[in-house]
């Protein structure tokens, strides 16, 4: 199991305001597998990608990332951890707004000394005519192609998706599914998408659901729908 | 790193907050490196000049110049000396012109212009008074009613600071300066002139201290019959006379003490005399006495027997009448009358017979033997009377006698005591006459002590004060820039944080991505690092070029050869390394502390509120509220807003302060001094003029503490009826009352003990303060005059200060200083005009500094909070209400550093500006005319109005759809 996650549990505040996300989530994925974590508005799925991603603690329990213990990570090692494991995509993209395209995707091209080729990735990516604009001259979906062309672009063996295509329309989101789709295949990358999209539920090899802190349905899809096929 | 390529682009869209932020250091920088410079400059000038020209390590001057082999003498000992007479002739526009002849060791002449002169009625002029007056080389000057040719204009490095007195408060280069002229001119000079100062410059080899030179020069002898100067000459001899008379007058005193002991002897031995005749006279009268008590005891008997022998008698004739039958019968006391007529009636008949004639003998016979009887009684009578009134006058005699030998027992030992004292007085006067001989031969001979004034360089502001003056710009400077960088770096590391901020998702993707907080933390630091040290290196430059402007002044008024450019070391490092390292360390800390923040947080923008942001506000208005919360959520903003008007308004408050407290200066030297001349006479006349008043003035030194060493203070003595002064004098010995600029100079207070020293003759001198009273110019110590006279030894009417209020006529040559309310007033007036261009640039800087300021954090607080304006906007409100509510809360923040920084500005300038004029004679305060803090308050307002015009054009551009953009 490339990611084994084993009874977590994450909580905030205290007194009247102590809230618990996760309650205690066991689940584990397979390296190559892409994975959609399903669930309403504080169901506690970010959470659980953020905690994978060792962007936030947990209370109790472990989250092994390629047999890695990272809840017992301090912040450097887990700075290293991000840095040779993780690629992030984010709803709201996070581009450094006066770097260009491409230069956005070297900003992670820094961290890794066997970088993916950047021309190959601007292309797969539709971006090579864009290469050289700022963020603010892109669409949203141009946007999130860049975004995920910095995630790759260190050809993580983790990608860790939080609503990639929550700020785009219909055509962009599609155009983005397939890219993760593409990627996947192309360079087996493990991926986690956090998403309200339940149309995504059917192109992944795995869903969980989490609800109130839980997993209240977790399951392999043994067909998989092409996300150009999706309807939603 | 790729992710640095965003950092020109950061530059460039943000050009005008970081040129701003450039500009300011750049400025400042300059304007600290130049002025640090010019120090540098300055001294290494004067530093090269005096070595190449042989600074003296001091000077003296004496009476009587120090013959060769006094000279030769001190050099062997390890003095080097030159002489450096000069006499001070009136020269062009009345100016003073003090005339040396030319130099070869010692303080030589670096000629900037023409050549030295060496033949008769040439002479080299300082150069400023060259230049004040026009003149050059190859032109005429008349100096002391005789043209001479210029040859050529220079410097000396004892004159650096062209003061008359050493203890002027400023120079008039056009009034007062130096020439050369060659040795035959100058012995010309000496020859026509008895008022030449016979003064030496001396150098030591390391082998006597200055103060053994001192010493020496005190025990060296000099023959006084030639001291040149006639009114010394005057002074000496009425000491010698004095002295004479004080001789004579002890020889004549023991002459008269021999005389007494010699007469005292001889009445001692008389009286010893006397004592002895005395004792015998008593016993002789004693004896006497007793003889004639015993003489007196048989007087009675003596007495009956011849009355009884009379009585007889008398019976015995009665018996005989009887017999003859003559019945007569006589007593004592009529016996000779009966007798008479009996004879007268029996030698009238006419019966002539021999019976008759012997009765008539018979008679005659009876009459006689009677007669003798009687006479025996009374005579016996009257010796017994006798023997009774001497024993009676012997007893007295006695007496008497007894009490004259007891007198003349005491005078003769009164008189032993007398003769002894007299002889012990007669052989003490010989040693007292010995002694009074000593006592003028030995101590009566420190009148003539050679040595007039002994000046060590380092006291010497003549030739200390030029890089004194420049020290302390240079440390103020200094101090100053090191504020204002770390301002501007804490300013700029507020505007990194603002990027943060604004990126903090962005930062958090990235540390998601695998960045540590080392590669953003460099990252981020490299703006702040290329700005601060971009700017640096230009403002070092500029500072460095600024040099030769800043230094116009320091150039214009003390005189040194040409300057040479330097580049100290540490003024490299400071310009470009402190303010990098200062920028290191303040972005470090801020933007390092704003990294801390974790990923997640980051990435959700969450922030930090400050508690202060949850306060309470009650009841109060929306308006007040909105700007109380909005002056919250912003307070790093705020905060550094308020130090950098702080530090504004303090500069503004020093520009001010220089400008208030030369004017008062000015005004209070033209008000406070009553009198319009004061003569200081170096010869006072024996009688003074009537029309002057007469005070007696002493130059003391005090312990500086601004500086760790000493200054010059006059204490001056005057009595009641000056009218020139209207404070009293009453008070106990050695109560002093001070100026208010010895005051404010050395910080005495009233009640203080304070002592001062003549260094000359190493004695120092305890007064108490009394009183503090307005005196401007100078630094004054009041006494009176009679209690001044007595604690420095002087006779009862002596004074060597008049005060009148008009010119007195007094030779020449008895004065040694005169000061005038208008010399005062133009000195005050110069000090002014050189300040002035200090005083513009500081207020200017003061402004730019503000505005700047001002201008950059509001408009960040502005771009922070563009999303709550395009809020409000979009909710509907108005332009005017927008400006008011954001707006509005900068001048909480303005009113609030205005309100605070006045007050607490003036009082740290109060503290640090006498360091700056420490060696300024003259205490000065740093003083602010009310009208100056509501001209402040009107720059700070006007200030105010313009940037927030410019903000306001600003708030005007953000769009309603920020709010859109700003979604996430």
């Amino acid at each position: 199991m490339f990611i084994e996650v084993n009874d977590i549990k994450k909580s905030y505040g205290e007194g009247g305001s102590y809230v618990q996300v996760l309650k205690g989530v066991t689940t584990g994925i397979e390296k190559g597998q892409i994975c959609a974590i399903l669930g309403p508005s504080g169901s506690g799925k970010s959470t659980l990608l953020n905690t994978i991603g060792g962007l936030d603690t947990i209370d109790s329990g472990s989250i092994k990332i390629s047999n890695i213990e990272i809840t017992k990570l301090n912040a450097k090692q887990l700075s290293l951890y991000r840095r040779n494991y993780l690629g992030f995509i984010f709803q709201f993209y996070n581009l450094v707004p006066n770097l260009t395209v491409k230069e956005n995707i070297q900003v992670c091209e820094y961290l890794t000394k066997s970088p993916l080729d950047i021309n190959e990735l601007l292309e797969i990516l539709g971006l090579t005519e864009h290469q050289k604009k700022f963020p603010s001259q892109l669409s949203g979906g141009q946007q999130q192609r860049c975004a995920i062309a910095r995630a790759l672009i260190k050809n993580p063996e983790l990608l860790l998706c939080d609503e990639p295509t929550g700020a785009l329309d219909y055509q962009a989101s599609r155009e983005i599914l397939m890219l993760i789709e593409k990627i996947n295949q192309k360079y087996g990358t493990t991926m986690l998408i956090v998403t309200h999209n339940t149309a995504i539920k059917e192109m992944v090899h795995r869903v969980i659901k989490i609800k109130d802190g839980q997993i209240s349905e977790d399951y392999a899809n043994s067909v998989l729908k092409l996300a150009s096929q999706l309807e939603w | 790193m790729i992710l640095n390529k965003r950092i020109i682009r950061e530059l460039k869209e943000n050009w005008v907050r970081y040129g701003a932020l450039a500009f300011l250091i750049i400025f400042s920088l300059g304007l600290v490196v130049s002025m640090a410079g010019s120090t540098d400059v300055v001294n290494y000038t004067i530093d090269t000049n005096n070595e190449k020209n042989q600074l003296e390590d001091g000077e003296f001057s004496v009476y009587v110049p120090l013959t060769k082999n006094q000279q030769m003498e001190l050099e062997k000992m390890g003095a080097k000396t030159e002489a450096a007479f000069y006499v001070d002739l009136p020269g062009a526009e009345k100016s003073v012109l003090r005339v040396f002849k030319n130099r070869n060791n010692i303080n030589t002449i670096a000629l900037e212009e023409g050549s030295l002169a060496d033949q008769i009625g040439e002479i080299a002029l300082e150069k400023h008074y060259a230049e004040k007056h026009g003149i050059r080389v190859g032109q005429s000057i008349e100096v002391g009613q005789k043209n001479y040719q210029v040859t050529g204009t220079g410097t000396v490095p004892d004159y650096s600071n062209v003061v008359q007195n050493v203890s002027d408060v400023l120079a008039d280069l056009k009034q007062f300066s130096i020439g050369f002229v060659a040795e035959a001119e100058f012995n010309q000079l000496l020859a026509g002139d008895s008022n030449i100062e016979y003064n030496y410059s001396y150098k030591l080899d390391g082998n006597l201290t200055a103060t053994e030179l001192k010493e020496k020069l005190v025990d060296l002898d000099f023959d006084k019959t030639k001291v040149a100067n006639k009114y010394m000459q005057e002074i000496i001899n009425t000491i010698e006379k004095g002295k004479n008379d004080l001789s004579g007058g002890v020889k004549d005193l023991a002459d008269g003490t021999q005389k007494l002991a010699n007469g005292t002897s001889a009445l001692q031995q008389g009286s010893n005399e006397l004592a002895d005749g005395a004792g015998s006279l008593a016993n002789g009268t004693d004896q006497l006495s007793s003889g004639l008590g015993e003489l007196t005891n048989s007087n009675a008997t003596l007495n009956k027997a011849a009355d009884d022998v009379f009585q007889g008698m008398i019976a015995q004739v009665n018996s005989e009448f009887e017999n003859i039958g003559m019945t007569v019968t006589v007593t004592g006391d009529n016996y000779s009358s009966v007798i008479d007529s009996l004879i007268k009636t029996i030698d009238g008949s006419d019966a002539n017979t021999v019976e008759v004639l012997n009765t008539l003998n018979t008679l005659n016979t009876m009459k006689a033997q009677l007669d003798s009887y009687k006479a025996f009684k009374e005579g016996l009578r009257a010796y017994t009377n006798g023997v009774e009134s001497a024993y009676s006058g012997s007893a007295e005699l006695s007496a008497g006698a007894d009490s004259l030998y007891q007198g003349s027992v005491t005078l003769a030992n009164g008189a032993n005591t007398l003769s002894n004292g007299s002889a012990s007085l007669n052989s003490g006067m010989g040693e007292f006459k010995s002694q009074v001989t000593n006592f003028i031969n030995e101590n009566m001979d420190y009148q003539y002590v050679n040595l007039i004034t002994f000046l060590e360089a380092g006291d010497n502001q003549r030739i200390t004060s030029c890089k004194s003056d420049a020290a302390i710009n240079k440390n103020s400077a200094l101090i100053a820039g090191a504020i204002i960088i770390t301002l501007i770096a804490y300013m700029i590391s507020v505007f990194v944080i603002h990027t943060i901020d604004k990126e903090s998702a962005v930062i958090g993707a990235l540390y998601s991505m695998g960045y540590v907080k080392k590669e953003l933390l460099r990252h981020f630091m490299i703006l702040p690092m290329l700005i601060v040290a971009a700017s640096a290196i230009l403002g070092t430059g500029l500072g460095f070029v600024l040099i030769g402007e800043n230094i116009k002044e320091n150039v214009a008024y003390y005189s040194y050869p040409g300057y040479a450019m330097v580049f100290p070391p540490y003024l490299l490092i400071y310009g470009v390394l402190l303010p990098v390292m200062i920028a290191v360390l303040v972005n470090y800390l801020v933007i390092n502390s704003k990294l801390s923040m974790e990923p997640l947080k980051l990435l959700r923008r969450e922030k930090k509120q400050h508690q202060l942001a949850n306060i309470d506000l009650k009841e109060m208005g929306f308006i007040n509220r909105y700007r109380i919360r909005q002056l919250l959520r912003e307070i790093r903003g705020n905060i550094t807003m308020f130090w950098g008007l702080f530090i504004a308004i303090l500069l503004m408050v020093f520009g001010f302060s220089i400008y208030g407290s030369v004017s008062a200066y000015v005004n209070n030297v033209a008000s406070d001094v009553e009198y319009n001349y004061l003569y200081l006479l170096k010869y006072p006349m024996e009688t003074a003029p009537n029309d002057a008043t007469k005070a007696y003035t002493e130059s003391l030194t005090a312990d500086l503490y601004l500086t760790g060493g000493e200054m010059d203070v006059t204490v001056q003595g005057i009595d009641d009826k000056n009218p020139y002064f209207d404070f009293p004098l009453d008070g106990e010995k050695n109560d002093v009352i001070i100026s208010d600029s010895v005051a404010n100079k050395f910080g005495y207070k009233v009640g203080d003990e304070i002592t001062l020293s003549d260094n000359l003759e190493d004695r120092n001198y305890n007064f108490r303060i009394k009183e503090v009273v307005n005196f401007a110019s100078g630094l004054y110590v009041f006494m009176d005059i009679k209690e001044m006279r007595e604690l420095f030894g002087q006779e009862d009417d002596y004074y060597n200060t008049l005060m009148s209020d008009h010119e007195l006529d007094i030779e020449a040559g008895r004065i040694a200083t005169v000061i005038t309310v208008d010399k005062m007033v133009a000195a005050a007036r110069q000090m002014f005009t050189m300040m002035y261009g200090l005083v513009i640039t500081i207020l200017g800087a003061s402004v730019l500094l503000f505005a700047i300021v001002m201008y950059l954090l509001v408009k960040m607080m502005i771009d922070k909070s563009t999303f709550s304006i395009s809020l409000i906007k979009v909710f509907g409100y108005n332009e005017r209400e927008i400006k008011k509510l954001y707006l509005g809360t900068t001048f909480y923040t303005v009113a609030l550093s205005t309100l605070i920084a006045i007050p607490v500005s003036k009082m740290i300038i109060n503290k640090i500006y006498p360091y700056m004029v420490s060696n300024v004679s003259a205490g000065m305060n740093a003083t602010m005319a009310p009208q100056s803090y509501l001209i402040m308050v009107a720059i700070i307002l006007s200030t105010y109005v313009i940037v927030n015009f410019m903000i306001g054009r600003h708030l005007k551009k953000i769009s309603l759809v920020e709010i859109l953009k700003e979604r996430e």
